[in-house]
């Protein structure tokens, strides 16, 4: 069996063991209540602030902002990853398996990019009409085939950050919620990055949802300009692919450091 | 009091501890600079106030969302929970002492707010009244301990309603108009608003930081009193009932 083959092979069962896990933890109602529930009201939340200023831009720029939040904040979860299967006592096992532990484990939580795809797209289709919201539709393939790649380039970055967390017995949450916030607050999510002084916008560059959100507000925009989509599209891929690269070095560097010193073995308590 | 006193300090050991609790305190800035920006982008420097309140209620209560869903958990999963049942203090005791040391640190919002908008932003922030500012701010952190044990015991009394647990962050912003007040909501929802102490906390804590008089200032303190003891009552008799049950079926120390 050739290895990318093999790879696929391996991510499609860690991806369906992913599916199984979310399965055993929410039922479709807890799900729809639970997790679905509370992406749709954060992108309410957000667009409401739009009314409080009175302005029907500021509604559409912080409902889009947020929506395509949604999808790049559940890929986030990936960073967790590694302390699940702590707590599992699978990692030692993931760790020691003759594939790659990072294909395992991004396999692992595929699911959580499905996720965030739906409730961004359940987010954006229940929130824009509450708020008047009109929004091209026949634009609508291109906006998924943005809002995947804006999903998957953050979950390229959360890989790496939980690779750098590989073998902590703790702290992965805290790191995860603090990712998450940096890009709500300096990838143009809700606030215009112009309002940020220029080291912090040429830093916000650098991460995962900034271009590709940038992309997405050209694509819903009255005169949509083909040739900034397209570079945006392209800067949004090349960063996506440069924190996956990144992941991939410093998850062998961790387990290698992990395996050496014994620390994989160690449990969360 | 003095079991009160000891469950207060083991909480603070246990924060020094577990840097997990500390969350929502590293999240505080990052709010602050992102309503703050919002305001300052649209030129709407007239909101300020609005940005400055509404990161400081959103860590009071994701705090409190916190301690109210682990606080059982993690006795249990360190197998101590039985013994805290046993002592004398008893169990609520306990519980109290610990939420109420959670909801002191997190104050410590009001300063991270402070200066974010004084650093970040420039924002030379006046008090107009600043007794209502500490009233309001003393009675919320009442009301989010009374409102803590009330979903602690909600939390150990359906194991399913911990799936919730994050769920009840964004929906109670909202409904709660942390920074959007709720004459901005449907009229249908605002009764569901007034309900949540949060409510009458914004709306207060902003008005203090208006220069016009304050109106009504008892009956909003109160509101936000009676509804904080209400939630710590009803807590109590959920702990309680829960106490019981577990204790007749022998699941006290189950996972």
């Amino acid at each position: 069996m050739t290895a990318p083959v093999q790879t696929a092979r391996v991510l499609r069962y860690a991806a369906l063991s992913g599916f199984s896990d979310l399965r055993a933890t929410y039922t479709f109602r807890t799900w729809l209540f639970g997790l679905f529930a509370r992406m749709v009201a954060q992108v309410a939340f957000f667009a409401s602030i739009g009314r409080l200023l009175g302005s029907d831009e500021q509604v559409r720029y912080l409902l889009i902002g947020n929506a395509v939040m949604v999808a790049a904040s559940a890929s986030l979860t990936v960073a967790v990853a590694t302390q699940w299967e702590r707590g599992a006592g699978t990692l030692p096992l993931i760790v020691a398996c003759p594939s790659s532990p990072l294909v395992v484990l991004m396999g692992r939580s595929a699911v959580f990019v499905a996720n965030g795809l739906v409730t961004s797209l359940g987010g954006l289709f229940i929130v824009a009409p509450l708020f008047d919201v009109a929004l091209p539709w026949g634009r609508f393939p291109a906006y998924f085939a943005l809002l995947l790649l804006v999903t998957l380039s953050s979950y390229m970055a959360a890989a790496f950050l939980g690779a750098l967390l590989l073998g902590a017995t703790g702290g992965q949450r805290t790191v995860a919620n603090v990712a998450r916030l940096v890009l709500m607050t300096f990838a143009g999510v809700s606030v215009p990055r112009d309002v940020f002084p220029q080291l912090v916008q040429w830093l916000a560059e650098l991460l995962p949802l900034t271009s590709g959100l940038a992309a997405i507000r050209e694509l819903l925009g009255a005169d949509p300009d083909g040739a900034a989509i397209l570079s945006l599209t392209g800067r949004e891929t090349v960063i996506g692919l440069l924190w996956l690269a990144l992941a991939l070095v410093a998850f062998k560097g961790r387990a290698d450091a992990g395996r050496r010193d014994g620390t994989i073995v160690f449990s969360n308590i | 009091m003095r079991s009160l006193w000891g469950s207060f300090r083991l909480q603070l050991q246990i924060v020094a501890s577990d840097r997990g609790y500390l969350n929502e305190i590293l999240t505080n800035p990052f709010f602050a600079i992102i309503f703050l920006g919002i305001v300052r982008a649209a030129r709407r420097d007239d909101l300020t106030s609005f940005a400055i309140v509404a990161p400081v209620l959103i860590t009071l209560w994701a705090m409190a969302l916190e301690i109210s869903g682990d606080i059982v958990d993690s006795d249990r999963g360190v197998g101590v929970l039985e013994s805290v049942v046993a002592s004398p203090a008893g169990f609520p005791v306990a519980v109290t002492g610990r939420v109420l040391a959670v909801t002191l640190l997190s104050s410590v919002a009001v300063v991270e707010t402070g200066l974010v908008a004084r650093l970040g932003f420039g924002v030379d922030l006046a008090v107009h009244h600043p007794l209502v500012a500490a009233a309001t701010l003393a009675a919320t952190a009442l009301a989010t301990a009374g409102t803590a044990l009330l979903m602690a015991g909600l939390f150990v009394m359906a194991r399913t309603a911990r799936t919730f647990q994050n769920t009840m962050n964004f929906p109670v912003y909202l409904l709660a108009g942390v920074i959007v007040p709720i004459s901005f909501l449907p009229a249908w929802i605002r009764p569901i608003s007034r309900v949540l102490f949060l409510s009458w906390s914004a709306d207060l804590l902003r008005a203090s930081l208006s220069p016009g008089p304050v109106a009504d200032l008892a009956l909003r303190l109160g509101a936000i009193v009676g509804l904080g003891v209400a939630g710590a009552v009803a807590g109590r008799v959920a702990l309680a009932a829960v106490l019981r049950r577990v204790r007749a079926l022998g699941t006290l120390g189950y996972q």
